[in-house]
């Protein structure tokens, strides 16, 4: 067991020792964007965002940041407004008052051609819960990857960030040409989180990724997005528990009725919660420890 | 391709298809294989029966009826394409546009999609064929025109349902432009749609163009139509009553196969059509290569584990060598009968239970298992490792296509009570709860209307819910999931079973729920001196509910033993994983990082180490397996 323990301390593993050495600090793709206002800049910087749909309010006076590489978890149980942050970050849902700030820019006043702009750029990208649904079916991996990289630049290039995003989350380059049906749930979701960081993302949403999983894919797609974080990317991670998320968040916030009513690191909140609900949650959480 | 295949397995399709092969050969050739000029007519053999030199007769001028039957047959069949090629187009244009455009082009063709469903077709093709000049194909495409709303209707469907799925919403955060999203992610898949529309749409637009040519719209007398042949024909029927059967046979058994086809193409599993024939069977699938790339290790693993059940089998060479070499809590000794009481006591026994597909294909693969009275047994497994089917074998439910193909499950009580997934897919949306309940118990244990309801206010409180008759009047949508289970519980614990099944009962729930109905089945089990055998993914939801686990991987049982024994010395690499895997993300990781952490403060240079640790270099950084077992690895 005192090797579990080291490694639980050595978080960031590569997904797979035999699959090329994951991106080497300092090459070219480590330095995350060229843009001058994305280098400095938070993530993620949401000041007191509400969110409403009709009469209902579902997020009350949100403040939330994520800085370049922080991986930042969001609990939240069905009906807390996780789902509704998440889409209003990216300009799926329209903020009904304060600001949201993606890589130095302010989406929240954003009309469609700035977005369309701000989408092409690759700025913020999401890794949906279920693989089986966010990737299309007839494609190949790789294919699903060039997609968003033959956005961003043309020709060979684009294959080549394609490729590289691949080797990065650790699949194997036999499995390139398979289609999601002839891959494991675990290999899926990385080509998910693959087609994300190609664009180099400032910000990557993560709505449940590992909830569709199974237990023995679930290692492979978490240390898959804590080598993401490493190289830089800020990670929002989006989840209804939080089994997963205490090995690679640097912080936890709560949310609550669409408030958030916990916000500290990974080891404070999970082992000491100060809100009741937080106690209760986490109370509630089933552990195999006697 | 593999679609076409499938497709032609079933004859009547083939037949259909293989019409439809001639008809258009017909088409091309018509003309050219004709025995006789299709205009040529002969006054001195005017309305001849069969003969040698005309198979089918001759029609009221002398002309040769096969031969204006093949040269007939492209104009037909040309001009009914040309409505449906019309109707196409526009068509699908219109769904996407009403799907993808800006929101007052959408509003737009909404309104001229329903006013073009008011108009009648015939008439408007009549007016339009005679305006212009008389021509069939000036007809035609104002049929399309007119048919285009029908294929609106059809495609709009399958475009929305593409449009709303996350691959879309993924390229939509990409930034890719609308027109290239439709063309590499919508008009793939809505090919089958299209398919079936315009195979019904020919067959109906082949009938227009036999009414307008039978009425003489747009096709000069002299040209061949199989509608003008009929018409021509009808005026002799009292002499020649069987001159029109051949034209009339024509349009039938044309239209009929295209029917035909079209059920049959929308008869193909959508799946199939989609992912090109890949992704049936997709769990079980990709659990095939898994298996046969487990080492020998894993497989000396299984072997060991199934003569626990069978100490009779035991005694093979490696078997023995893994076991001597292994630690020294071996499951071997615990799992056999001495910890578990004698067989006598066991409410439930299941002995080498095999499920196969209809293909052949294995699913569960020899399992042993039992239930002793009043304890809490559970199945832990991944999607596809068989578990589900052999609860589902034990209710007697399996589904379609899946069979018992060997073994026995002997059940020595008289009722088992049941929970599932998703519980509120269990009561109907548009009849009260309190209706659904009642039902059950007059129809399962003969009460009355009186005594239903009595009994239901009961079991409501029973299991928590305070206001029973609150409940009771409300609909399915109108409760929380973790409130629907708990009903759900009550209607299981009713007939008072000897045991209860609970399959992945709080899988879809939020974690302080998934508490509580936990909780309560605890509770339930302790008053209803329940056995109880619960099923699901989750090693740590059973881990506080189950005294005895079983952990089922790839149809077989894989490890098997008190839960203690299990969560503290896993035997099978797999189990060993999943234990890591909460040691490692579970809360119990985060707490032992955080004093890991102040450790690490305390003593300098430990850290350096650790990295040093040759189990940190596993794939998957999973712990090294203690034993002489060391393949966990996936391909």
């Amino acid at each position: 067991m005192t090797s579990t323990t080291a490694l639980t301390t050595e978080r960031f593993t590569p997904p797979e020792a035999s699959a090329p050495s994951v991106l080497p600090e300092g090459s070219p793709t480590a330095d995350p964007r060229t843009g001058d206002d994305a280098q400095s800049a938070d993530a993620l910087r949401v000041e007191g965002l509400s969110v409403r749909y009709g009469a209902r309010t579902v997020l009350h006076d949100v403040d939330l940041h994520v800085g370049p590489g922080e991986v930042v978890g969001l609990i939240g149980e069905s009906g807390s407004g996780k789902t509704s942050l998440a889409r209003t970050v990216l300009g799926l849902v329209p903020a009904a008052a304060g600001s949201v700030e993606v890589a130095g820019q302010r989406v929240d006043r954003f009309g469609p051609p700035q977005w369309r702009r701000f989408r092409r750029a690759g700025h913020a990208q999401q890794v949906f819960q279920d693989p089986l649904s966010s990737l299309d079916g007839r494609f190949t991996a790789l294919r699903s990857v060039l997609e968003g990289t033959r956005e961003v630049v043309r020709g060979a290039e684009a294959t080549r960030r394609a490729e590289d995003a691949l080797r990065r989350v650790g699949l194997a380059e036999r499995l390139w040409n398979r289609r999601p049906a002839q891959l494991s749930g675990g290999q899926r979701q990385r080509v998910a989180i693959a087609r994300a960081i190609a664009v180099d993302p400032a910000l990557l949403v993560c709505d449940e990724p590992v909830s569709a999983l199974d237990a023995s894919s679930r290692i492979e797609v978490v240390r898959a997005l804590a080598d993401v974080a490493r190289s830089g990317t800020g990670l929002l991670v989006i989840s209804h528990d939080l089994s997963s998320l205490g090995a690679i968040a640097d912080r936890v916030l709560v949310l609550h009725n669409g408030h958030i009513v916990e916000d500290g690191t990974a080891a404070q909140v999970l082992t000491a919660p100060q809100h009741p609900y937080t106690q209760t949650l986490i109370a509630a959480i089933p552990t195999i420890a006697a | 391709m593999t679609a076409l295949r499938t497709l032609l397995t079933r004859p009547s399709a083939a037949v259909a298809l293989a019409v439809l092969v001639i008809v258009a050969l017909v088409v091309a050739f018509g003309e050219l294989i004709a025995p006789h000029d299709p205009l040529a007519q002969n006054t001195a053999d005017v309305l001849a029966g069969p003969s040698a030199a005309h198979w089918l007769g001759t029609d009221y001028l002398g002309r040769d009826i096969l031969s204006r039957l093949l040269a007939g047959t492209r104009l037909s069949v040309l001009a009914a394409a040309e409505a449906v090629l019309v109707a196409l187009l526009l068509g699908t244009t219109a769904a996407l546009t009403a799907v993808f455009g800006p929101r007052p082009i959408r509003w737009v063709v909404e309104r001229v999609v329903d006013s073009f469903m008011a108009l009648p077709f015939i008439t408007f093709a009549v007016a339009i064929g005679a305006l212009l000049g008389n021509s069939i194909h000036a007809a035609m495409v104002a049929v399309g025109v007119l048919a285009a709303p029908t294929f609106v209707r059809v495609v709009r469907a399958a475009v929305l349902r593409t449009a709303q799925s996350q691959y879309v919403e993924a390229a939509r955060l990409f930034g890719v432009p609308v027109v290239r999203i439709v063309l590499t992610h919508v008009l793939p898949r809505i090919v089958p749609v299209l398919l079936v529309t315009s195979a019904s749409a020919l067959a109906a637009s082949l009938l227009v163009v036999a009414s307008l040519t039978f009425l003489g719209v747009g096709v000069q007398p002299p040209a061949p139509t199989w509608g003008g042949m009929l018409s021509a024909d009808l005026s002799y029927l009292a002499l020649r009553p069987f001159n029109p059967v051949a034209p009339a046979l024509a349009i039938m058994v044309t239209v009929a196969a295209l029917g035909i086809l079209a059920d049959r193409i929308r008869d193909l599993p959508q799946t199939r059509i989609d992912e090109d024939g890949e992704s049936a069977d997709t769990e079980i699938e990709h659990a095939q290569p898994r298996d046969t790339a487990a080492s020998g290790d894993d497989a000396a693993e299984s072997v060991r584990t199934a003569d626990a059940h069978v100490p009779a089998d035991a005694g093979t060479g490696p078997e023995q060598e893994v076991t001597s070499g292994s630690e020294p809590a071996a499951a071997s000794g615990a799992v056999s009968s001495g910890a578990w009481g004698t067989a006598s006591d066991d409410l439930l026994t299941i002995d080498g239970l095999r499920i196969t597909a209809e293909s052949g294909r294995p699913l569960v693969r020899g399992v042993d298992l039992r239930v002793p009275r009043g304890v809490s047994v559970g199945i832990l497994g991944e999607s596809g490792s068989g578990k589900t089917l052999t609860v589902k074998a034990l209710l007697g439910a399996l589904p379609d296509g899946v069979e018992v193909a060997g073994g026995s499950i002997d059940f020595a009580g008289e009722r088992i009570g049941s929970v599932f997934q998703d519980p509120a897919t269990w009561f109907a949306p548009h009849l009260t709860l309190g209706s659904q309940i009642d039902e059950v118990l007059r129809h399962a244990q003969g009460m009355t209307r009186a005594e239903a309801a009595e009994r239901r206010r009961e079991l409501l409180t029973h299991v928590g819910l305070d206001d029973p008759d609150r409940v009771s009047a409300q609909y399915v949508h109108e409760l929380s999931g973790g409130m629907i289970q708990r009903i759900l519980l009550a209607i299981a614990v009713s007939g008072e079973p000897d045991l209860l099944v609970a399959d992945e009962a709080t899988t879809a729930l939020d974690v302080t729920v998934q508490a509580e109905v936990l909780g309560l089945i605890r509770r339930l089990r302790a008053e209803h001196a329940l056995s109880v055998l619960m099923i699901s993914h989750d090693l740590a939801v059973l881990a506080h509910s189950c005294e005895y686990l079983y952990v089922f991987r790839d149809g077989v049982i894989v490890e098997a033993g008190p839960t203690d024994q299990v969560l503290r010395a896993p035997q099978h690499p797999y189990t060993r994983e999943l234990v890591a895997d909460h040691t490692v993300f579970g809360i119990e990781a985060v707490r032992r990082a955080a004093e890991e952490a102040q450790r690490e403060e305390a003593e300098a240079g430990l850290a350096a180490d650790q990295t040093a640790d040759p189990t940190t270099d596993q794939p998957n950084g999973m712990t090294a397996p203690t034993g002489p077992g060391k393949g966990t690895q996936r391909p």
